[in-house]
């Protein structure tokens, strides 16, 4: 087995249910933060909502239990967090791929889903679930797919944890530092669709469409209307081809 | 302008809706200059806000009683801002609803923003006697959510 970089901690499994349930059982009974779980299948990987999540053997599931901050409203930070650490690591696997980060957490790349990740508080810790498609691109759901072997990489799921590993240490360890400022810059500079046309699906079904006008400083998508600009939490994002 | 400047014009129009509007409180934020225009309603002027105030009141029952949770002892509120879902999933069973007995730590319900899921935990045992949310509904900071008796 191969290690990753401290702070973490790994812990391998053949299969879990999802490692982000994992995770969350070991907070419970007081695991410190900068634990890592992954599993080579889950058998109930889950998204956003009760969405499942397929994991498909060869692809990267794995969970970080990490060290929040003491208001609950800086939780959600760390999705950003996260996806610029992902967008670094898959960015030096493949120095020649243009990956972007997608509101407020995918990565995409050509348009096409590579990732996703399922936040959930711990409190005072956070659990980061981090999904890679590595060998292979499930059937597209909300969104094309694509995966790293398509896209000319042979690295393998361990190798893509260790990467990520590295990176979520560098940025969460700026984020507890500095704060949100660093951050949210750095995804801006990696994002995709920023002041461009976007239609949201929010939690109700209700569709809005407007243009992307950035991020407020918390986070949320600042959508623009005619009747003006409303700062977006929970939803899914489309851009036109 | 300046941000340390008072500028008089604009707390003098918010006064005039404040008087306009019979509310008690007007905050208004704007180029990183935040003003709170604020006076207490004293019953020497019950004609003036009680008029308005009962059409009000019968077209919006529900308006009463989120003003009253405010302050209610058994107030859950949102430690965030965020979207409130009162079930797991679309669909799923709720993690509570009114008149269920709920216990010490039990999720009540969670709060999504970007994709970050907090779990709201009951803060002690007892009935959950009023949901102040729907699902899927947008709330603010320090928002109360629901009531446990």
């Amino acid at each position: 087995m191969q290690a990753v970089p401290p702070p973490f901690r790994l812990l391998s499994f053949e299969s879990l249910d999802s490692t982000n349930d994992e995770i969350a059982r070991r907070a419970a009974q007081g695991a410190p933060p900068y634990l890592v779980v992954t599993a080579a299948t889950q058998t109930a990987g889950r998204g956003r909502r009760g969405r499942s999540w397929v994991s498909s053997p060869g692809n990267l599931f794995c969970s970080f239990l990490l060290e929040g901050r003491a208001r609950a409203d800086e939780g959600p930070q760390l999705a950003f967090v996260a996806a610029v650490a992902l967008q670094d690591a898959l960015s030096a696997l493949l120095p020649a791929a243009a990956f972007r980060c997608k509101w407020p957490n995918d990565l995409l790349c050509q348009g096409r889903k590579i990732s996703g990740m399922l936040l959930e508080a711990a409190r005072p810790h956070i659990i980061l679930g981090v999904g890679v498609n590595v060998t292979e691109a499930p059937s597209p759901a909300l969104y094309p797919t694509t995966c790293l072997r398509a896209l000319g990489s042979g690295a393998t799921a361990v190798e893509v944890l260790a990467g990520l590993c590295e990176t979520l240490a560098h940025w969460h360890g700026l984020w507890l530092a500095q704060g949100f400022a660093p951050i949210r810059q750095a995804w801006l500079d990696r994002a995709t669709g920023v002041g461009g046309p976007v239609t949201v699906r929010l939690a109700d079904g209700a569709e809005r469409q407007g243009r992307f006008a950035g991020l407020d400083e918390g986070g949320a998508l600042l959508l623009e209307e005619a009747a003006g600009v409303t700062p977006i939490l929970a939803g899914d994002v489309f851009f036109p081809n | 302008m300046s941000k340390t400047s008072i500028d008089s014009e604009a707390v003098r129009s918010l006064a005039a809706l404040l008087a306009d509007t019979n509310l008690s409180e007007i905050e208004y934020e704007s180029a990183g200059l935040r003003i709170r225009v604020a006076r207490t309603l004293v019953a020497a002027v019950p004609a003036a806000v009680a008029a308005p105030a009962a059409p009000a009141a019968a077209a919006q029952p529900a308006a009463q009683p989120a003003a009253s949770a405010e302050n209610h002892p058994g107030a859950v509120k949102s430690p965030m801002v965020g979207v409130a879902y009162l079930s797991p999933e679309p669909g799923a069973p709720r993690f509570a609803n009114v008149g269920d007995s709920v216990a010490e730590g039990q999720t009540v319900m969670l709060i999504d923003a970007m994709k970050t899921f907090n779990p709201i935990r009951a803060p002690k045992s007892g009935k959950l006697t009023q949901m102040l949310v729907t699902d899927g509904q947008p709330v603010e900071f320090g928002e109360p959510l629901l009531i446990i008796e």
